[in-house]
């Protein structure tokens, strides 16, 4: 006979612990399993690593302890908690849970009890891959690294080629001889900032790496590896696998879970309980997509509310309401309605509607009243909850878009200004504006939403540039066929005399169209931005072959259409080739109108190669003017805390144009990729500035291509006039570092310094299509 | 790249045509008026002007305060110095306009003197920075000179290197043409060109050299060309610099001193009066 319990919990993560110390605290008959360490995540951070709270909106409800700190004292205060509620806590790792009737049987360890209700916390973490070879159990090797500080002058491998790899590998160098083991050619996997890091340490020597590798053994003091050349042996005194998690996909569907895709990021439905497809089995935190340690802490409290039969709200609910507080009736009136009102949200599940509405902003707005404008560079999603809003394309064209529908998709997707002016109706309009990381969120965990937004802007780009007569219907089978697809930087679209049967429209990036000239050379002619067609000359005739070639010049999406699929299209839409047939006309002419020299080729692939046709603002001099008096930089430092944000000297120039090491304002910017308090937004002017919210974590730093932004403390007493600043006293305490860059002088009236402060007037600012005009005058 | 537009030409030449047109209007005005005993600094005409020239350097010094002011939004710093050079210029003929062409050994006249010294410095700065700027090597995709400095004197141990242990004929091949390197302000302002090696005088000296180091020889020789080439590339870039910064240690002192002489001859038009 086994014991019985009124709830089990599986996992001692914080979603675990959570639950435990209420269910405890409330006198619940419970058992906490967890096959390792108390929090085993948190435990495997490397030591002294400061774990942070987020999101800081969100109130903490629990019985336990939790606030940002070192893992050391997180871990001891969840231990403490955990003891005094006299939590019920068994380790053991879960092989089986079954229902038999009306109870749960849980088997554990060598042994199993049976539970009326059960909360799955076991978070994503918990099981990671194996090397699968002889020897993957010895006591030298692990799967993990806590203190990289613990090792040195050892020989060291990593295998992997994942970020946990590659930063393991890179903590590890400086002290010891680390080789990097990549079953791969490259480190596609890892995050550019990573994979650039670590191809740098490669190539300074600090680490070897062994590509398209596996290992075949490991003994005690050695590793056998397969090579392309074959065996080889390396001294190992320590070898750390670094192979991702096993998803515990496979577990939970045999507990009968079920999943609502079989996309790999799919994460079980749940109610706003977090109730399963199986009743009385709940699942809280990392497995239903919330990573953060106090949202799982939250949702193990909630849980054991709901299964005591207490009514229990989220504890976001006030910040919901909070949302809809300005409007009479506002949340009653649609957030319980909000996935039938807005059908693109109906596979979202409960936490992530609510998220979605917490990071988001309901307008009430008058009757037209603008939205935004046109050229904008404001990058929001906005949904229509109830009223109108007019679309005005331009002078003649302008749709109507009521409740139900979104906008703001185009800036979402390819990183470009606003492409329309938006006004509200007559009868004004609610509106729910949502900022971009949500939404880049949300389209990469549920499939149907993302599916839904790239149909959208497929259509809308279709019907604005090539097909704007078309019928909807004939849109609607377009999208159908047309497929999406990714360039990385330099990659080949499409070669010079190639047969032609795609056409291509640039969604997000840019395309540069080169030709060979008679020595055999590639020479680069233009460069196509988002929002453009290529490919469409040789679509148009008959076993059209390219007259160019073309290649991503910087990381592209681009929608696919099939040659064949417009020409089954155009048996029943005759005219729908006519305007691809002007923009075809319009480019020929233009062609043969800018004959470029060579010259003028040499700079474009300049610009293309440091990545200027993505700048949207970029710092160029012009060294026919230059007299090298550096007043740029002074400029810059006397108005941004005394330290310059641009490199004159440092940075690259050719033929006579300097290009010095500066903020282009990049129309993808990568630096907003990563930043975790959300610092780096893009204004409306299309400056990419940095928040004081900024926490200094570098991230930004890593991922900026072309090294414009620094870790820095504000040196106040370094600005303006200041000779008596030079006998004030440093104050001891500067605050964390925080990361600066060109801010293009938002602040001030008369715009950006550098420029303006230039006595030649040598400095000016550009964008990407400015550019290539000046490439092209190169050759007058 | 290539912006046609400099600052001398800034808009179109807007300031010079302004200046132009405040000239005329100041001969016209000379010209118009026959004062009793003769046109000169003391009329009233002449007092106009000469408040007309007071206020004209006091503003042209505020150039400094401007190009220092950065968070300044009154006009951008190129069309400061498009105004500057101007009506800088454009004192030449209002001062003496004032003074009804009137010079002497007197405090007066020096402070024109000094007016048309801070000028011609001036102007000596405009021809440099529109002239050098496209010089400057570095700005162009070419290595700076602390680089080519460098590689001067990695060059230099290649040298010494390839003597090691050579025969005196193939020594005296190297102190021929070895020099040492130090560029000197002379230099900076004559832009003094070491010469290159010719071959006819390289050939007799090549000739003494035994068969078994000649091979060495030709490579000393590229090698010795070279470092020249790099020398004078140095001194090229660092005279460059040089005339870009030197004009103002005299342009800037002068304006000074035109202030001063100017405070006198105010102070003394008026004390004497």
């Amino acid at each position: 006979m086994s014991d019985h319990f009124e709830i089990a919990i599986i996992g001692a993560g914080p979603g675990g612990i959570g639950a435990a110390t209420n269910a405890a605290h409330n006198g619940l008959s419970h058992i906490l399993i967890e096959k390792s360490e108390i929090a085993n995540t948190i435990y495997d951070y490397q030591l002294k690593k400061y774990v942070m709270a987020e999101p800081s909106h969100l109130p903490l409800r629990a019985q336990c302890r939790f606030e940002a700190g070192s893992r050391e004292k997180i871990l001891e205060e969840f231990k403490e908690d955990l003891e005094r509620h006299a939590v019920n806590c068994v380790r053991g790792e879960v092989s089986a849970l079954e229902k038999e009737g009306e109870v749960f049987r849980i088997s554990y360890g060598e042994t199993s009890c049976t539970a009326k209700h059960v909360v799955m916390a076991i978070g994503m973490q918990g099981s990671p891959r194996k090397l699968g070879v002889a020897g993957d159990a010895l006591p030298h090797v692990s799967y993990t690294l806590a203190d990289p500080d613990a090792f040195s002058n050892q020989s060291i491998v990593v295998v992997g080629a994942g970020d946990a790899a590659i930063e393991n590998a890179l903590a590890l160098v400086e002290k010891n001889t680390v080789y990097l083991i990549n079953r791969g050619e490259e480190f596609a996997r890892a995050k550019d900032a990573n994979s650039r890091k670590v191809l740098q340490a490669i190539s300074a020597e600090k680490l070897r790496c062994f590509y398209s590798t596996t290992v075949q053994r490991v003994e005690s003091d050695h590793i056998v590896l397969n090579t392309a050349e074959g065996e080889v042996a390396l001294p190992c005194d320590h070898l750390i696998g670094r192979l991702g998690c096993v998803a515990p996909r496979k577990f939970l569907e045999g507990c009968g879970i079920s999943f609502p895709s079989k996309d790999a990021n799919a994460v079980p439905v749940v109610s706003d309980r977090y109730e399963s497809n199986v009743p009385g089995l709940f699942i809280i935190g990392a497995l239903i997509g919330y990573p953060l340690i106090k949202q799982a802490i939250n949702q193990g409290f909630e849980v054991i509310e709901h299964i005591r039969g207490v009514p229990v709200l989220p504890a976001d609910q006030p910040i919901v309401e909070a949302r809809f507080e300005h409007i009479e009736d506002g949340y009653q009136t649609y957030f319980p309605n909000l996935k039938t009102i807005l059908p693109l949200l109906a596979d979202l599940s409960a936490p992530q509607l609510r998220e979605l509405v917490i990071d988001s902003t309901i307008h009430e707005m008058h009757p037209v009243q603008t939205v935004f404008e046109k050229n904008d560079y404001t990058d929001t999603f906005w949904s229509v909850l109830s009223g109108s809003v007019h679309v005005c394309i331009d002078e003649n064209t302008t749709i109507t878009l009521s409740e139900g529908d979104v906008f703001g998709e185009m800036g979402l997707l390819s990183g470009r200004r606003r492409m329309a002016t938006v006004k509200t109706g007559l009868e004004g309009a609610v509106l729910m504006e949502t900022p971009r990381k949500q939404i880049v969120k949300l389209v990469a965990s549920v499939s149907s939403f993302r599916d839904g937004i790239d149909r959208l802007f497929m259509e809308r780009a279709l019907s604005s540039t090539l097909f704007p007569d078309v019928p909807k219907e004939f849109l609607r089978q377009l999208v159908l066929r047309a497929s999406l697809r990714s360039y990385k930087k330099g990659e080949v679209v499409f070669r010079e005399g190639d047969e032609g049967k795609e056409l291509f429209f640039i969604r997000k990036g840019s395309i540069k169209i080169s030709r060979l000239n008679e020595a055999g050379v590639d020479v680069a002619q233009t460069y196509v931005s988002a929002g453009n067609i290529v490919g469409e000359m040789a679509i148009l005739v008959e076993d059209g072959l390219r007259s160019a070639s073309a290649s991503a010049a910087v990381p592209c999406d681009v929608i696919v259409l099939q040659k064949t699929d417009l020409d089954e299209l155009k048996g029943v839409f005759p005219d729908v080739l006519d305007s691809l047939a002007r923009v075809a006309e319009n480019r020929s002419i233009q062609n043969a109108l800018s004959d470029w020299s060579d010259e003028s080729a040499s700079l474009l692939e300049f610009m293309v190669k440091e990545g200027l046709t993505d700048a949207e603002s970029v710092l160029l001099i012009d060294s026919n003017l230059c007299i090298g008096c550096d007043n740029c930089e002074s400029a810059c430092a006397a108005t941004h805390g005394g330290y310059s944000r641009l490199d004159r000297k440092g940075g690259k120039s050719f033929a006579s144009i300097q290009l010095p090491i500066s903020c282009r304002h990049c129309e993808n910017p990568l630096c907003m990729i990563d930043c975790p308090p959300d610092a780096l937004t893009r204004k409306p002017d299309g400056e990419v500035v940095i928040r004081d919210s900024c926490i200094g974590c570098g991230n930004c730093v890593s991922n900026c291509p072309y090294g414009v932004i620094k870790l820095a403390y504000d040196n106040k007493a370094a600005s303006g006039w200041s000779l008596f600043n030079f006998f004030k006293k440093e104050s001891g305490d500067k605050g964390p570092a925080k990361a600066a860059k060109c801010d293009m002088c938002h602040d001030l009236k008369g715009g950006a310094a550098c420029v303006r402060a230039c006595p030649t007037g040598a400095a000016m600012r550009v964008n990407a299509a400015r550019l290539v005009q000046i490439a092209g005058r190169q050759s007058e | 790249m290539t912006r046609t537009e400099t600052f001398v030409s800034y808009r179109r030449f807007r300031w010079m045509w302004i200046t132009c047109l405040l000239l005329a209007v100041c001969v016209f005005v000379y010209f118009l008026n026959e004062p009793v005993g003769g046109r000169n600094g003391g009329t009233v005409v002449g007092y106009v002007f000469g408040v007309l020239a007071t206020v004209a350097i006091i503003w042209l010094m505020l150039y400094g305060l401007r190009k220092r002011a950065y968070r300044s939004s009154l006009g951008t710093v190129e069309g400061w110095l498009a105004a500057h050079v101007w009506i800088g210029i454009g004192l030449t003929l209002l001062v003496p306009l004032h003074a009804g062409f009137s010079f002497g050994m007197n405090v007066h006249t020096a402070a024109y003197v000094c007016m048309i010294l801070t000028i011609v410095t001036g102007v000596w700065g405009v021809v440099n920075y529109t002239s050098l700027s496209s010089r400057i090597s570095s700005h162009r995709g070419g290595v700076s000179d602390s680089t080519l400095l460098e590689q001067m004197y990695a060059l230099r141990e290649d040298l010494e290197r390839l003597c090691a242990g050579k025969s005196s004929e193939f020594l005296r091949l190297f102190n021929t043409y070895d020099f040492t390197f130090r560029p000197g302000l002379l230099m900076m302002l004559r832009g003094a060109v070491i010469p290159s090696i010719s071959q006819s005088d390289v050939s007799p000296l090549i000739q003494d050299i035994a068969e078994a180091e000649r091979s060495d020889a030709v490579t000393l020789l590229r090698a010795l060309d070279e470092r020249v080439d790099l020398a004078n590339a140095v001194v090229e870039q660092a005279r460059i610099k040089f005339l870009l910064k030197a004009w103002l240690y005299i342009h800037v002192p002068v304006s000074i001193a035109l202030c001063v002489t100017v405070a006198v001859h105010i102070f003394s038009v008026f004390f004497y009066w």
